[in-house]
């Protein structure tokens, strides 16, 4: 189907959301990516997956591709925002050492999914990647596709802290504004997820749209501020204990909880600006030492 | 002679780093050249996102060979009894690889000695290329460089391919792991693949048919012709926006021309959202019609050429409609309150944590304008104004629109204010209290807007100073180095005279008892601080004249006289005045005065000081001394005479009264020095007159200190 597409020149039928996602396993696969899966703690970004996290420390090559199914609390709008979720999918990719032609891999990998760059006027704009809280920055681009951003490209040069020996490549694709370019659609919920054998056609909304819902309600109203305050600090000692014991990824997964814990709270109106900046700053600090210790015993 | 091409093929470069790489580019390698003697005819470079290129015509192929003559011992002991040569002078043949043959006799003013001549041959311009090309690589000061591959090589993004010919031929040369060779590429998406290159000729044409515009300025022509021809379409005029230019035109090798339109409806919201949206967040253009009124269409470039415009149209303004649409929805969101009723939540809004809320900080930058509006001599409907826009100036930033857009910050301020029905001055003051943002920036117009700005770099100074956060090294997080300098135009421009630890003194108060403990050491450092950036300042200032002179005035104003911003720069710049208008005269007159001034310093050394009194007079008994204690007397009375006034110009004026009576001195001062011995053997003699240089030294001193000039 991919190739017929390409042949065409032009999408004149259409890619699924799920196609697409297939597609891009495929392509990374056959490039030389191992497929990993989504991280089973909340994250915000694919960034945050240990696969990158702690991944792109130190010199041992690492070419990985997955999903990652991204939270956001405060981002959530009860679906009823044609473009924002409080749940939304990345396809992360990280290439290290960078390979010479990564921007070619990259516009292959749009092509493979029948998303020609010339038909879209791909443009590489300026975008240095900064993540002060985590001690991380890279140089690179928003990928715009007719205006809009649908991909972060950036040259990693140091994460939690620590200057990267192997500078690496991270591809972000946000894969529902791509979808949604490639499907003409102007709200996500009308994005097609795919078509059943018989025809059936089951949208993003099908599968989402009540999620959405119900989460915003548990971001904004309902999530309990005693217990997720209560957990961060749980999540924090037990990392703490965990660093001590030399098990820095355990320590990282942990590290995640306080994160999320902290991000529905915030979302719940529930952190002053003072406890805001305490906040990151004890998560920036653990995430580093986690950073610190994983490579510390990888050497 | 032949030429020399050289192209680094890159990953898309940012649109701002482009056109300061060339320029460096090409002056970085003409000086290289220089240095060693290698010449041409012309040198030029240009850049675009994917590419910098160098060109130098006529390059010298080989550098002309180095004759040095290099002299040897002395003949004497060159030589020994039988004529041959003895140890020492063929220890010196030697070490300097010389042949025998190569020695010759020649006459110094140290005698005769040996010598010989040196040649150093010239090397091939071809092997000189490869490390100084990639010198100046290196040395492109990208605000930001990265790493790529193994060799921790640097560059603003990866370079991939290099370009070298010098003639016919190849150049080798290595970046990173990249080798130099005899091909480039076109158009990323027109034209990808590799082509041959021979010669600069055929290279720019090649290029042209493969979409790459390599001037940046045939870029912009090529852009406006396009975007005037589609806006004469619906009757539009083309505003080129030159900031904006800057960027568009180094966006892509070759600009197509996208004409888009949005939505009427979006009109009208405030003009200055659609702006910032289109301009900073997606560098497109606003279109105006004839009448200047803003249109719904937009002008942007695409990179590459639309297989179909309405797509590519339609494409960008769906975008733009995104960002309009939470444009509308955060200006509709803040409107729903006035401007007064959202500055209640400055007070959740944490300026820093040890200096309070956002609110407090409001609450002091009202106490200040207000308490420096009266010592300056505001008048009630000024001081009202300051009264009414205290509490508004800093409201925006609780705005859903600022939040989405900081670089509306003040604009939405006055927007919001005039809708609110607030007075005009009010609204302007809002907006204007943020001037100057940055070295070169505009000042506000209004008084009171200028003094709300003071009272605010005041508070942001002398707070983070006080709680020990004063900038180290490259740091300044809270801006104090652009404060201080902004301050210092304010004073000036406006001519506010306040002795600088005055001024810190008001915001120390508007603290409360916060820093009581240590208002001494807070002002002192903060002071300092102040005046270091006015040094800096003044010597700018002075500097764009004749820089030779600017930092000796400017030290010897700072060094005496009142510590008082406004008075500084007056003193500065009559002395800089005076010394334009008749240096020589000047030059004798300071010469003159240094002298006094330096032996009044020398005796005082010791901790003496020396005082004109009654009981020295009795002791003036030659002519000459007499008639320069008159002369001093009269010139003290008339400098003392002159009435302080406020503004820079009435400052200056009266500057140049006092140089004048300080000159008046010196002709009775000269005459002094050349009769009389200063350093009297007689205590009470040599009292008296150290006392009377001390006192000339004095009304110098209400300038400058001469000794520094």
């Amino acid at each position: 189907m991919g190739r017929e597409t390409q042949a065409g020149g032009c999408v004149y039928f259409m890619v699924t959301f799920q196609e697409m996602i297939l597609r891009l396993e495929r392509y990374w696969a056959d490039h030389g990516c191992i497929i990993a899966q989504p991280c089973d703690v909340e994250v915000g970004a694919g960034t945050l997956n240990k696969h990158t996290f702690l991944r792109v420390l130190g010199d041992k090559p690492w070419n990985v591709a997955y999903v990652e199914p991204s939270r956001r609390p405060a981002d959530g709008r009860y679906g009823e925002n044609p473009n924002r979720m409080q749940h939304f999918y990345q396809y992360q990719v990280i290439l290290k050492p960078c390979p010479r032609d990564s921007q070619e891999l990259y516009l292959n990998s749009l092509r493979a999914i029948g998303f020609a760059p010339e038909k879209y006027d791909l443009r590489f704009v300026e975008d240095d990647w900064e993540h002060p809280a985590l001690g991380s920055w890279g140089l690179g681009w928003e990928v715009w596709a007719l205006g809009m951003e649908i991909t972060q490209f950036t040259y990693f040069q140091q994460n939690g802290g620590i200057e990267l020996s192997t500078p690496c490549c991270e591809l972000t694709y946000g894969l529902e504004r791509l979808a949604m370019y490639m499907q003409n659609v102007e709200n996500v919920f009308d994005l097609l997820w795919t078509v059943l054998p018989k025809g059936k056609k089951i949208t993003y909304g099908d599968v989402h749209k009540r999620d959405e819902f119900e989460w915003s309600h548990h971001n904004f109203r309902v999530a309990s501020i005693d217990m997720n305050t209560r957990h961060f600090e749980d999540y924090y000692h037990q990392a703490e204990i965990l660093l001590q014991e030399n098990l820095p990824i355990p320590a990282y997964d942990y590290v995640l909880k306080c994160s999320h814990a902290f991000n529905v709270l915030d979302a719940r109106g529930a952190v002053s600006v003072t406890e805001r900046a305490q906040y990151i700053g004890r998560i920036r600090s653990i995430a580093k030492n986690c950073a610190l210790k994983y490579l510390e015993l990888d050497n | 002679m032949p030429q020399l091409l050289f192209e680094i093929g890159v990953e898309e470069l940012p649109a701002l780093a482009i056109e300061p790489a060339a320029r460096f580019l090409k002056e970085d390698f003409a000086l290289r050249l220089n240095k060693l003697k290698l010449t041409y005819s012309s040198i030029e470079a240009f850049g675009t996102p994917r590419r910098l290129v160098l060109f130098v015509e006529d390059l010298l192929v080989k550098q002309e060979d180095q004759k040095e003559e290099i002299l040897g011992p002395s003949v004497s002991i060159a030589y020994g009894d039988n004529g041959s040569f003895t140890q020492s002078a063929l220890g010196f043949i030697n070490s300097r690889g010389l042949k025998e043959s190569d020695i010759f006799r020649k006459t110094t003013d140290k005698g005769e000695v040996i010598a010989a001549v040196k040649v150093d041959a010239g090397s091939f311009t071809k092997d000189l290329l490869p490390s100084l090309l990639v010198e100046t690589m290196r040395a492109i000061p990208f605000k930001k460089k990265m790493r790529w591959e193994a060799s921790g090589e640097m560059f603003a993004r990866p370079v991939r391919w290099l370009l070298c010919l010098f003639g016919m031929e190849l150049v080798p040369l290595k970046f990173a792991d990249v080798e130099s060779g005899n091909m480039s590429r076109g158009h990323r998406f027109m034209s990808d693949e590799l082509f041959l290159v021979t010669s600069k000729e055929q290279y720019l044409k090649e290029l042209a048919h493969r979409f790459v515009m390599l001037s940046s300025i045939d870029r912009e022509r090529a852009f406006v012709k396009g975007a005037e021809e589609k806006l004469a379409h619906i009757g539009a005029k083309f505003l080129v926006d030159q900031e904006l230019m800057a960027t568009v035109r180094n966006l892509f090798e070759y600009p197509f021309v996208i004409l888009g339109k949005f939505d009427e409806g979006y009109l009208e919201i405030p003009h200055e959202i659609l702006i910032c949206e289109m301009k900073n967040h997606q560098k497109y253009f606003a279109v105006y019609g004839a009448d200047g009124a803003m249109l719904p269409y937009f002008v942007c470039t695409a990179g590459t050429k639309p297989y179909d415009e309405e797509v590519f149209a339609k494409g960008n303004a769906r975008v733009l409609r995104a960002r309009f649409a939470d444009g509308a929805f955060y200006f509709a969101k803040d409107r729903e309150q006035p401007l007064r009723q959202l500055a209640d939540g400055l007070s959740s809004l944490i300026f820093e944590r040890e200096l309070g809320t956002v609110k407090e900080k409001s609450l002091r930058i009202e106490k200040v304008a207000l308490a420096l509006g009266q010592a300056f001599g505001l008048n009630d409907h000024e001081l009202e104004t300051i009264g009414l826009a205290a509490p508004l100036v800093k409201a925006d930033l609780v705005t859903g629109v600022v939040g989405q857009f900081p670089e509306l910050q003040g604009v939405m301020g006055r927007i919001y204010a005039l809708l609110d029905g607030e007075p005009k001055q009010v609204a302007e003051a809002i907006e204007t209290h943020y001037w100057p943002r940055f070295a070169g920036d505009i000042l506000p117009a209004l008084r009171a807007a200028a003094l709300l700005s003071l009272a605010d770099k005041l508070d942001t100074l002398v707070g983070i100073v006080a709680i020990g956060k004063k900038p180290a090294g490259n740091k300044d997080p809270f801006a104090l180095r652009r404060a201080a300098i902004g301050m210092v135009r304010l004073l000036v421009h406006f001519g506010f005279s306040m002795p600088v630890s005055a001024l810190i003194g008001v915001s120390l108060e508007s603290f409360g008892e916060q820093f009581r403990m240590e208002a001494a050491s807070v002002t002192s450092e903060a002071q300092d601080f102040i005046l270091q950036r006015a040094r800096g300042l003044l010597i700018e200032d002075l500097g764009k004249e004749n820089e030779d002179y600017a930092v000796n005035f400017a030290d010897s104003a700072l060094l005496v006289g009142s510590k008082d911003i406004l008075d500084i720069f007056a003193r500065a710049h009559t002395l800089y005045a005076m010394r334009m208008r008749e240096k020589d005269e000047f030059d004798s007159v300071v010469q003159t005065f240094k002298r006094a001034g330096n032996i009044v310093k020398k005796a005082e050394a010791s901790g003496e000081k020396y005082r004109l009194e009654l009981e020295h007079i009795q002791y003036f008994v030659v002519p000459v001394e007499i008639d320069l204690l008159r002369a001093v007397e009269h010139a003290k009375n008339l400098a003392e005479n002159q009435e302080k006034k406020g503004s820079f110009e009435a400052l200056r004026s009266m500057y140049i009264n006092i140089f004048s009576y300080v000159v008046m001195i010196k002709p009775k001062l000269d005459s002094f020095f050349d009769n009389v011995m200063v350093m009297a053997d007689d205590k009470n003699v040599r009292n008296a007159r150290l006392s009377l240089l001390s006192e000339i030294k004095q009304i110098a001193d209400r300038i400058a200190d001469f000794t520094h000039l």
